[in-house]
């Protein structure tokens, strides 16, 4: 992992950092890194990406709507992520004779590569097998290619779930979104291994849980987790929940420093009964409402809007499936929905289109059947 | 298989490599292998990283990789990726599938590797508005990607200096009008498939690839069945690294014309249409899913047509009995031949299917159709 001092020279050099107060700082957490501002997520939105003097890998962060949120990876970059996710799978359990199906997107985004990179520093055989293809293709290649560890995002697993036929899996790890209880049941059920549910965002790699499953162990040479008020640069006491705020010791091409994950969390100040020695840190959700669509896709209302690119207003809503217990026997035929209704003159179509065409994470689901889009242009009645 | 050895065929250099391990010391002991030796194959020890071919067999085939064999692989596609004119300060998107039927990580780590600036876009259709557009924003003035899949992201309009070709051939009309539409971009090629990188071409002539005789052996099977150093056949590869799935004597499938240190693609044996995103459909395929439906077919006739919103294929089967039903030609098609399920849930090609009654015959007749080009 990058030392303190590297990480800071990256910072001093990079157009993010230019009027921070790097040079007093001495060690983590000293009074002049808590003096440090905040990095918010606009910053990163908003930034063209410098150029760069060696080979790199770009990825997305979050949609494609004005300037992309892009995060750059260097080849050392990629080696030290790919190192923090083999801590990740030696935690679960992995290991040379594991045998793992990565079913997260290859491209695009980091999630997938930086799982395989992990497991291959294992030594595990991996399997890079995407999303495509859907249930029936899933479905073979397990049949195929008989894994023991299959890595995806709680939705898709649940999905997959009810006609899952391959064999008992030894564990499962999920990423990507928030994992329900209900979630955890169901897929520890049909796969037949335990569920690891990993934390971590594209600019940041975090934490996994252990067997006992009570928050994310996290590796402070790799990441350094501050929880700060919401409103305010300021410390919560120990303990107490508030923003999770987090510096990547992993990635010198884009440094990331006291970055504002927008998620609500705190420290867990005891230590793990499961005696690992690292840190936890618990999760509680957003801070602010994002729409949690299937896969693991979290798409904030100001991105839908923007890229509806309409003068009047916008009013969205989005209703997950059958969520009243009296209705489950109903989730077959619920699938989850997000209406958009805007005013304007622009025909309804056309509106869907710049959606689709903006946004390619909410194409990937409706194309796929996984989320209905319901697009109207008719008068805005408030609700 | 032993088929009959020409006598100028000693194999390469470092044909004791091969030969050592296997307790064998004449070249022209060495077995043919074929597609079906990578059927079900469990990865050896140390393999880390396993992908997936079906091509034209529908069949999968495993890609195991060790760690050496990654970099040994990854080296070699740079080295081609340079002959074709990539450099440092280049900003490359690769528009190729990625795992499990393709590295597209492979590619992009050997333009990494080159210094470049790599946007790794997947081939996922409903994506590429959005990629050509992230293309745009970010300079990209190198394209990596299949020659059909350049002819749809050709319709956003970006401008290149340089469009890369790889997994099929580009036929000259589409080339050039690839070039037009790219805002005079270069357009070169590389030979490789999922089983073997093979070279780049030779900037003046694009059929012809050149090959690096320190890393691999290529020899023809010829139409008597007999293996030669040079001529017209089938492509025999052995790879030289290549610890997890070694590779001696492979028959790629492909016709070519052999000489020291080039060859000429000729095209697929048995070939029947190549569809949007490489998928290669073959006709021992078709004619194998004829032959599992439950009811005789006299006629069938594949139409593929190549269009900017994605290839159209069309499926008409004509059966002397009553009870053949569109869906369940469809379910055959999809089921057996995961590239080409992906292909369609992908948005790269629309399938229609009808079927009606026709005459018995005493032959069943087989037609396939490519238009504009044939791939």
């Amino acid at each position: 992992m990058l030392s303190l001092q590297e990480l800071l020279q990256a910072a001093r050099a990079h157009p993010l950092y230019r009027d921070w107060p790097l040079e007093a700082v001495r060690c983590m957490g000293d009074p002049a890194w808590r003096h440090l501002p905040t990095l918010g997520r606009e910053a990163l939105r908003d930034r063209p990406l410098p150029r760069a003097d060696a080979g790199e890998l770009v990825y997305l962060s979050t949609g494609t709507v004005g300037h992309p949120k892009l995060v750059s990876l260097g080849r050392a970059d990629l080696d030290r992520v790919g190192t923090l996710c083999a801590h990740f799978g030696a935690l679960e359990g992995i290991g040379p004779r594991s045998r793992v199906m990565v079913l997260l997107p290859m491209a695009l985004w980091p999630v997938g590569r930086i799982t395989m990179e992990g497991h291959r520093r294992l030594g595990a055989t991996v399997y890079p097998v995407d999303l495509h293809g859907g249930i029936d293709a899933w479905q073979r290649l397990a049949r195929e290619l008989r894994p023991t560890v299959i890595s995806s995002t709680p939705s898709v697993l649940a999905a997959w779930a009810p006609y899952y036929d391959g064999p008992p899996l030894e564990l499962v790890e999920t990423t990507g979104e928030p994992l329900l209880t209900r979630e955890r049941h169901l897929i520890e059920g049909r796969f037949g291994g335990r569920v690891h549910d990993a934390y971590g965002l594209t600019e940041c790699a975090v934490g996994v849980e252990c067997a006992v499953r009570d928050g994310f162990h996290y590796w402070p040479d790799a990441t350094h987790v501050e929880i700060l008020a919401p409103d305010s640069d300021s410390p919560v006491p120990p303990g107490d929940e508030g923003e999770i705020v987090l510096t990547s010791f992993q990635n010198a091409r884009l440094p990331i420093l006291r970055y504002r994950s927008g998620d609500r969390g705190r420290l867990i100040p005891q230590s793990c009964a499961c005696g690992h020695p690292t840190p936890r840190v618990q999760i509680f959700g957003r801070l602010r409402p994002a729409f949690d669509l299937p896969r693991g896709v979290l798409l904030e209302p100001e991105i839908l809007a923007e890229a509806l690119d309409v003068e009047g207003g916008v009013r969205l809503r989005y209703k997950k499936g059958a969520e009243s217990p009296a209705a489950a026997f109903l989730e077959q035929n619920c699938s989850p929905t997000l209406e958009v209704v805007y005013h304007g003159p622009v025909p309804p179509p056309t509106a869907r289109r710049r959606l689709l065409e903006a946004i390619p994470e909410l194409a990937e689901l409706v194309h796929e059947g996984e989320l209905q889009l319901d697009v109207a242009g008719t008068a805005v009645t408030g609700g | 298989m032993r088929s009959e050895i020409s006598a100028v065929s000693t194999g390469p250099e470092w044909r004791d490599e091969i030969l050592a391990p296997r307790g064998l010391n004449r070249w022209d002991q060495l077995s043919l292998a074929g597609p079906e030796s990578l059927h079900h194959r469990r990865p050896s020890s140390g393999a880390t990283l396993v992908y997936l071919s079906s091509g034209s067999t529908g069949q999968p085939k495993a890609m195991a990789y060790t760690e050496s064999d990654w970099r040994a692989g990854v080296t070699h596609r740079a080295e081609c990726l340079a002959a074709v004119g990539v450099g440092a300060g280049d900003t490359a998107a690769v528009v190729l599938p990625f795992g499990p039927w393709f590295s597209g990580d492979q590619i992009c780590d050997a333009l990494v590797f080159l210094g470049a600036r790599v946007l790794p876009v997947g081939h996922y259709g409903p994506h590429l508005p959005a990629a050509a557009r992230l293309m745009a924003a970010l300079d990209t003035s190198v394209l990596v990607t299949t020659p059909s899949l350049a002819h749809l992201i050709s319709r956003e309009g970006p401008r290149m200096r340089l469009v890369i070709l790889l997994g099929e051939r580009c036929p000259p009309p589409l080339r050039r009008s690839l070039q037009t539409r790219f805002g005079g971009a270069r357009i070169r090629s590389i030979y490789a498939a999922s089983e073997a990188i093979i070279g780049p071409d030779f900037a003046e002539d694009h059929d012809v690839y050149s090959w690096d005789q320190d890393r691999l052996h290529l020899e023809v099977l010829d139409a008597t069945g007999r293996v030669n150093d040079r001529g017209e056949g089938e492509l025999l590869v052995t790879r030289r690294h290549g610890e997890a799935t070694p590779l001696v004597r492979y028959r790629l499938g492909d016709r070519v014309d052999l000489s020291p240190g080039s060859v000429r693609f000729l095209g697929r044996i048995g070939h029947a249409f190549t569809l949007a995103s490489g998928v290669k459909v073959g006709r021992r395929h078709l004619e194998e899913i004829l032959d599992g439906l439950d009811h005789p077919v006299s006629e069938a006739r594949f139409r593929v047509e190549h269009r900017l919103a994605g290839d159209l294929l069309q499926v008409h089967l004509r059966s002397p009995v009553h009870g053949l039903r569109p869906e369940t030609i469809e379910t055959a098609l999809l089921s057996g031949n995961l590239d080409l399920a992906d292909a369609v849930a992908s948005g790269h090609v629309h399938l229609q299917v009808w079927c009606d009654r026709g005459p018995a015959g005493a032959k069943r007749r087989l037609l396939v159709e490519e238009h504009p080009w044939s791939l």
